[in-house]
């Protein structure tokens, strides 16, 4: 489950960045702004290379910090990270180290690139939750960029969110799972949940997908459905007009849920 | 019930689908999207209400503090098959829940019976009830639960905890032979041989062993078994202050715990006993012999709680009643209760063969903080005069100290 989650992860940084190709995302030209202002270079760059240095490099650390926790070192280990970086710059600076800042530019915009695993993969070993939540923030948040995307890149973001999905939800099943084992270690029943959870996981996914690919599509259904003069406006075809369809969709999906559900007309007899 | 889980996706879901179309990016519109499409499909998914059986079966019918049981409890399906269910089998306080796993998950096919089996530490006595078992119902992903009880319970009484009690004679003097004489194992002049020892002067010449004396030349006499039946009547204490302290250590507990192994004590040798219990009110049990009447003695001393405040002389009407010359057995704190004084001197006016314990804890709740200083020097200075007053009436008082067993103190005291 920690092994899936954290490829999911890893995938999923790399895919993130592969939807916005070559534009440089929100976050990072903003770094290189920051660093403009104290009359530094712009050394924070998304390529394929530096993204995948990025994860391996995240991977590295993330894995060294849940290390340390298991061994109860985290505050340690932070601050050698955190003075790492001085450390190096001035052994270079003063020619003691033979590293050329370039290097070391190239290890910052790794550290940068590799923080959502930096932070997920403490968060998916150690079962923090709070850690597992800034992961998959800065997984998303990380690589957006503001000309946005459209179908050009559709299959990016599928597997994007696949990798997202996946991540997010063996991460925390694998905290409440983890959570009941410690309770219920006497019981012989777990390995069966497990199982039970691991086959309905894919199973649901792939509804959801079809669901998801139902939502989308529905656009056209209420097309066909409303007059022309909704169908034809410029709002109704643009992706305003889609999300709109997405909310009625899943507002149409609510009512008939609570409308059937077995809950709903037990009440109704009670 | 949604979980936080589930108000987190739908949410985010929703501001996803409604703010992608401002940076007009369609990554963030399907993630939305499929974060709503999967709180959809999972609210579908094992969220159902379920039909679940429960029972329980112990390992021992009889439990005394201090003893462990095994609880079995076996979960039923009678309905769909289920994912995974959360069973918790709420326990009394006093039961659990330290180091008891009454705690399990399981997976359940149609029309399946489970097995889960926890070890329950009896640590006070008490009637106490098991149940009724909480079943919680996740679906796979932790989206929705639905909770539920389920009509099982079952009753469990843990009984006082039983000191072996030997030799110790607090019966009668004037034993009641017309109900038929039975050998007991003491010392006495039954026909029933016990024993052999030396020869003292003032023993009886008949009961010189001259086989013996015979072979070894030494004047040696038999002993015999002493035949006799006494009504015993225990008076015991349940005053709310009775249980000041922890749960554990109060002098009620302790009370209870006296009278239960002087009730076995005094059942198998053939005793009859009776029992009277004031604190709210006043309550007796009269005498009776057998296994039955003990474990009906036992169960009234397992449900027994601290209550009321009512003197020991209100037992003196129900003591008249009793069969005169027969050993009475008081166990209290004799703590704030006025009429002690009288009420003592009452019952030895009555002729009552009477024996005073007085369970103390003071020691104890002082070191715990429980009393001050102070309070335990004028408590304990008043219990001294109380015993010492029951003893010039011709009592056979004891202050025991709980932490020591108590056959042996009341021996010292029997001498």
């Amino acid at each position: 489950m920690q092994v899936v989650a954290t490829v999911a992860l890893a995938a999923g940084t790399l895919l993130g960045h592969a939807i916005t190709q070559e534009q440089a995302p929100l976050l990072t030209q903003a770094l290189n702004v920051m660093l403009g202002w104290g009359g530094l270079d712009s050394i924070f760059l998304v390529t394929p290379a530096a993204v995948g240095g990025g994860i391996l490099l995240g991977a590295l650390l993330g894995g060294t910090l849940a290390f340390a926790d298991s061994r109860g070192r985290v505050p340690l280990v932070l601050a050698v990270l955190a003075l790492l970086p001085f450390l190096l710059s001035w052994l270079s600076l003063t020619d003691r180290l033979p590293i050329a800042p370039v290097t070391l530019h190239a290890l910052a915009n790794y550290g940068w690139l590799g923080l959502p695993l930096l932070c997920g993969v403490p968060g998916i070993w150690r079962s923090n939750l709070p850690a597992i939540a800034l992961g998959a923030l800065l997984l998303l948040v990380q690589p957006l960029t503001l000309e946005g995307n459209d179908v050009a890149a559709l299959l990016p973001i599928l597997g994007f969110i696949v990798c997202f999905m996946l991540y997010i939800e063996l991460a925390y099943d694998h905290l409440r799972y983890a959570r009941l084992a410690r309770i219920m270690h006497h019981s012989t029943e777990f390995e069966a949940v497990l199982n039970w959870f691991g086959v309905m996981l894919l199973l649901t996914l792939a509804c959801t997908t079809a669901l998801t690919a139902a939502a989308f599509g529905f656009h056209e259904v209420l097309a066909e459905v409303l007059p022309a003069r909704f169908r034809n406006s410029i709002e109704f075809n643009t992706i305003y007009g889609r999300a709109l369809s997405v909310m009625v969709f899943f507002t149409l999906w609510a009512i008939a849920q609570t409308v059937f559900s077995r809950q709903f007309l037990a009440r109704q007899v009670e | 019930m949604w979980t936080r889980k589930a108000v987190t996706y739908a949410g985010f879901g929703t501001i996803l689908v409604l703010f992608a179309p401002f940076i007009n990016n369609l990554q963030l519109l399907l993630l939305g999207i499929t974060l709503l499409g999967f709180v959809a499909i999972h609210s579908l998914v094992n969220t159902r209400p379920v039909e679940v059986k429960i029972t329980r079966r112990f390992s021992d019918s009889q439990l005394f503090e201090g003893q462990e049981t095994e609880v079995d409890l076996v979960i039923q399906n009678r309905g769909r098959p289920i994912g995974c269910l959360e069973v918790y089998d709420q326990l009394p306080r006093e039961l659990g829940p330290e180091k008891v796993a009454n705690h399990t998950i399981v997976r359940l096919r149609r029309d399946e019976a489970l097995l889960a089996r926890y070890h329950l530490e009896c640590h006070l006595r008490g009637q106490y009830t098991l149940g009724r078992p909480l079943l919680r119902l996740y679906n796979p992903s932790f989206l929705f639960y639905h909770e539920s009880e389920v009509d099982s319970t079952d009753e469990l009484v843990v009984f006082p905890k039983i000191e072996e009690i030997e030799g110790l004679d607090l019966s009668s003097d004037f034993p009641k032979m017309y109900q038929g004489a039975i050998p007991i194992r003491r010392v006495g002049t039954s026909g029933e041989f016990y024993s052999i020892r030396e020869y003292h002067p003032g023993d009886d010449f008949k009961n010189i062993n001259w086989r013996v004396f015979g072979r070894t030349r030494k004047l040696m006499v038999n002993q015999f078994e002493r035949e006799d039946i006494s009504d015993v009547m225990l008076v015991l204490d349940t005053r709310e202050i009775s249980g000041t302290g922890t749960p554990v250590h109060n002098p009620l507990n302790y009370s209870c715990r006296a009278a239960a192994a002087l009730t076995r004590y005094f059942l198998h040798t053939r005793n009859r006993v009776g029992l009277t219990i004031y604190g709210e009110t006043v309550e007796s049990i009269s005498v009776d012999s057998g296994e039955r009447h003990m474990y009906r003695l036992l169960t009234r001393l397992a449900e027994l709680r601290p209550a009321g405040s009512l003197g020991l002389h209100t037992v003196i009407g129900d003591l008249r009643n009793f069969t005169p010359r027969s050993p009475v057995i008081v166990i209290s704190t004799l703590e704030q209760d006025r009429t002690v004084h009288s009420a003592l001197r009452e019952i030895t006016a009555h002729g009552f063969r009477l024996t005073l314990i007085a369970p103390d804890t003071l020691e104890y709740d002082r070191e715990s903080r429980i009393i001050s200083p102070a309070v335990y020097f004028t408590a304990s200075a008043e219990l001294d005069n109380t015993i010492a007053e029951a003893r010039s009436l011709g009592a056979r008082a004891l202050r025991w100290d709980p932490s020591s067993v108590l056959g042996p103190a009341l021996q010292e005291v029997v001498r």
